[in-house]
């Protein structure tokens, strides 16, 4: 089911937005908004243009319960990052998780990422080497890194199947803080392997994460999600 | 809040599940997201369940926002706000001594720095009837319904709601020139 008129959906996304559509009327529209990507576009919109109330609003601090509470619901604990399960099922893909099985400081940027035949990749001398494995404990993934070359080489053990028109993005999360890094797409075929070489200054990767993102890489240059995989590194 | 270019960046790390992120972004937007649940539910415990359920969601949702779609204030503001407003559905705006005063949260004014969105804002509102403008801002920021306006306005309900739809349309045209 879907709203047909352009003025009634443009009005709906309106008082949808300002919040004067209650009730059953709005309980609707979100249902609509659900199966509709342009009535959220229409939503979208309107939350730009009235964003400008928002700044109306005077700040007040929350009291620590509030953040104890969303720690307690999310299952938080010491570790930074949250465990390799994933949020919710994606249906046709497989799931792994396990762990990367790293040791030491993998710091790299990897700017260019390119396909090369499987083989030999020259002046390779990998010190470092991570295994992604499938909760059957298989191994999925291989990944090798040479740290003085800051070359990293990223195989598929088994063959991966992801949903049509999706891809798998790796990234490096720098110890900064800053955003993450896209260090290229996760080869799915057994046949195919990633070569990524730095070109910048290196920086430490706290960890890495592979998400699921729409065919060719996040459209955006950060991850779209869902995430499937975080792992830290440096922790040995 | 702070600049949004650094909010979208924590919730890049957010998406990816890195907590310390998560933690940074509640540090810098909390206080103004619990001001605008508390401008809308007048409760400090329903303000609290709101936050409290917006973060959630901004944690789950993380990997969702796009930055070239919305800055990444607004799209928690918009979180926080449809939360308060489900919770105002269920809870209705029940009095209680709880209750705070409006005086105690006045809109906020002679800031240095007001946003380039807020000026736009405030000139299209100059456009405005002044009823119509109040109405508008009452039902955003204070999440007042079309009836609580009619009472507040002693204006009778169809007034209202075709004061606030040709009011939004109006705005639109203009924020959009």
């Amino acid at each position: 089911m879907r709203l047909q008129s352009p003025a009634i959906r443009d009005a709906l996304s309106a008082e949808y937005v300002l919040g004067t559509l209650r009730g059953q009327a709005r309980v609707r529209f979100e249902r609509y908004l659900s199966e509709d990507d342009q009535l959220i576009e229409q939503v979208n919109l309107w939350e730009g243009l009235l964003e400008g109330f928002s700044s109306r609003v005077r700040p007040v601090t929350a009291p620590p319960s509030v953040w104890r509470q969303i720690e307690h619901r999310l299952g938080f604990t010491s570790s930074r990052f949250k465990a390799a399960v994933p949020v919710a099922p994606v249906p046709g893909l497989r799931w792994w998780r396990g762990g990367w099985l790293g040791f030491g400081i993998v710091a790299m940027l990897a700017l260019a990422v390119m396909f090369r035949p499987d083989g030999i990749v020259d002046g390779f001398n990998p010190d470092i080497q991570i295994a992604l494995q499938n909760k059957q404990a298989r191994t999925v993934w291989k990944i090798r890194a040479d740290t003085q070359s800051d070359t990293l080489v990223v195989s598929a053990v088994r063959p991966i199947r992801l949903p049509e028109g999706r891809s798998l993005e790796l990234w490096l999360l720098p110890k900064s803080g800053g955003p993450p890094i896209s260090l290229g797409l996760m080869p799915t075929r057994m046949d195919n392997k990633y070569v990524a070489t730095a070109k910048a200054a290196l920086a430490e990767a706290a960890a890495f994460a592979v998400s699921l993102e729409p065919h060719g890489g996040s459209p955006t240059g950060a991850p779209t999600g869902p995430v499937l995989y975080v792992s830290e590194v440096g922790a040995s | 809040m702070a600049e949004d270019r650094h909010l979208q960046q924590l919730l890049s790390r957010v998406a990816l599940g890195d907590r310390e992120a998560f933690k940074n972004l509640y540090g810098q937007t909390s206080a103004h997201l619990f001001g605008t649940a508390l401008r809308i539910l007048h409760t400090r415990t329903l303000a609290e369940e709101a936050v409290q359920d917006a973060y959630v969601q901004i944690w789950q949702r993380a990997g969702h926002y796009r930055s070239d779609k919305a800055q990444a204030s607004t799209w928690m503001n918009a979180i926080v706000r449809y939360r308060a407003l489900d919770l105002l559905r269920r809870n209705g705006r029940e009095s209680s001594s709880e209750d705070l005063d409006e005086a105690d949260f006045p809109f906020s004014t002679g800031e240095a720095a007001r946003s380039d969105l807020q000026q736009d804002l405030d000139i299209c509102l100059e456009e405005l009837a002044a009823r119509q403008r109040e109405c508008i801002a009452l039902a955003y920021v204070d999440g007042y319904s079309h009836h609580e306006l009619s009472e507040r306005m002693d204006t009778a309900l169809g007034t209202v709601k075709s004061w606030i739809r040709r009011g939004l349309q109006q705005l639109k045209a203009c924020l959009e020139r």
